[in-house]
């Protein structure tokens, strides 16, 4: 496991956190359940389990 | 109102047409041939009444049992009445989308056009590779669905489509981290979440591992996950705890202490709980759809949702509340008797969170 600051994957996790903080919204919105419906990608998720 | 709700709809009940070792509703799937079908009225009335929750974003997600059993003319029906109740002239405001949890063994061209075309997002259950899924995922003859999904999701992928998928942590899996971790990205799933195996009342004592061989698995597939790097396949466990690290919160239910609030289930004979989970357990019914709205049943219901999400004293000043949101109501009530129990999957998650934050700390 690389300790280095340019993970790819936490990047990507800090900018979809930062896009969804900006737009203020509430703490319930957008939860999803059991299964896993497709939370797919770095530009902001935009399935089933995400901060669309 | 809130702003977004999903309604879980059970268009078979519990009926299925796989019979699953670990399954948490038990082996309904001896019943196919009795199954119920929900019928054109229930269907309707869903949509329509839906509709009512005007400013929320909507997901109806289609679960089970298997939901496909129902037949490819019962989701048409239901498109079409969705259709009728949510474009001409209504006053909704928010946005619609069709989910379906399914198990893929009953999919075929046809249903994979139908889905296509009506934009369907889809998530199924893989537990890794042949070995590990057919010790568990099997039909009633005994025999290993393994096959059949891989066969579907690449009929699906072929599409150009995403797929999600659940892995259940097992017996069978757990001392194939690598192996499994391996599998599921070269299987076509495009994102991944781990279930822990329950000690449900219906569920196989046999297929549960330990709790240290589970962590120990998930510890293992977060490394492999962290070294690949690659954000194009997410996996749920991991994102929701780097999330929390980031300054967000988690994407799912039982990891958010309100999560219970955004869900209402709807079995095939109109009755409505809060979850699916609760399905055939009558002190949760909350209503039915022939006799009340679902907006009126929800309402009627906040005394019990405010129930479900109750948070256990000692949860209150630990460090990871928002990070696991004290699990699963339903699993709490199950295994320890009563909602604000603390979840019992608290070690397991604990290991696994300090795990994360310690290789990460660097980044954040």
């Amino acid at each position: 496991m690389s300790n280095h600051q340019d993970s790819k994957i936490i990047k990507s996790i800090k900018k979809e956190v930062a896009l969804s903080n900006n737009k203020k919204q509430p703490n319930d919105k957008n939860v999803a359940i059991c299964g896993d419906l497709g939370c797919s990608d770095s530009s902001g998720c935009s399935t089933y389990c995400s901060e669309s | 109102m809130r702003e977004k709700m999903t309604f879980l709809i059970l268009p078979v009940g519990l009926s299925c047409n796989i019979a699953c070792k670990y399954c948490y509703h038990g082996c309904v799937s001896k019943n196919i041939k009795k199954y119920e079908r929900m019928s054109d009225e229930i269907l309707e009335k869903i949509m329509f009444n839906a509709r009512e929750f005007e400013t929320c974003d909507i997901d109806f997600l289609w679960h089970g049992g298997e939901p496909l059993l129902a037949g490819i003319d019962h989701f048409k029906k239901a498109i079409k009445f969705q259709s009728k109740a949510f474009l001409n002239g209504s006053i909704f405001s928010g946005k619609v989308r069709n989910v379906i949890q399914s198990n893929m063994t009953l999919f075929n061209k046809k249903t994979c056009d139908f889905l296509m075309k009506n934009k369907f997002i889809i998530s199924t259950s893989i537990d890794g590779d042949k070995d590990s899924h057919d010790a568990n995922r099997i039909f009633s003859d005994g025999s290993g669905t393994h096959k059949n999904v891989l066969k579907s999701i690449s009929m699906w992928r072929n599409k150009g489509e995403p797929i999600g998928a659940v892995s259940l942590i097992t017996k069978s899996n757990v001392h194939k981290a690598e192996q499994v971790y391996a599998e599921l990205k070269a299987c076509g799933i495009t994102s991944c979440n781990f279930h822990f195996c329950g000690q449900d009342e219906n569920s196989s004592i046999d297929t549960i591992p330990t709790e240290k061989e589970t962590t120990d698995f998930l510890k293992k597939v977060f490394d492999l996950w962290m070294a690949d790097d690659e954000p194009g396949f997410p996996i749920r466990n991991f994102r929701n705890v780097l999330r929390v690290l980031s300054g967000g919160r988690p994407m799912d239910c039982t990891s958010n202490i309100n999560g219970c609030y955004g869900f209402m289930s709807i079995t095939s004979n109109g009755d409505v709980y809060p979850c699916h989970r609760y399905v055939e357990r009558k002190d949760y019914c909350i209503g039915n759809i022939l006799e009340m709205s679902l907006l009126e049943i929800y309402n009627n219901a906040k005394d019990m949702y405010k129930n479900l999400c109750s948070v256990n004293k000692k949860c209150t000043t630990c460090e990871w509340l928002n990070t696991c949101g004290n699990g699963c109501a339903y699993e709490r009530l199950i295994i320890n008797g009563s909602f604000d129990s603390i979840d019992p999957d608290c070690f397991m998650k604990k290991e696994l969170f300090e795990h994360i934050k310690e290789k990460t700390i660097d980044h954040f």
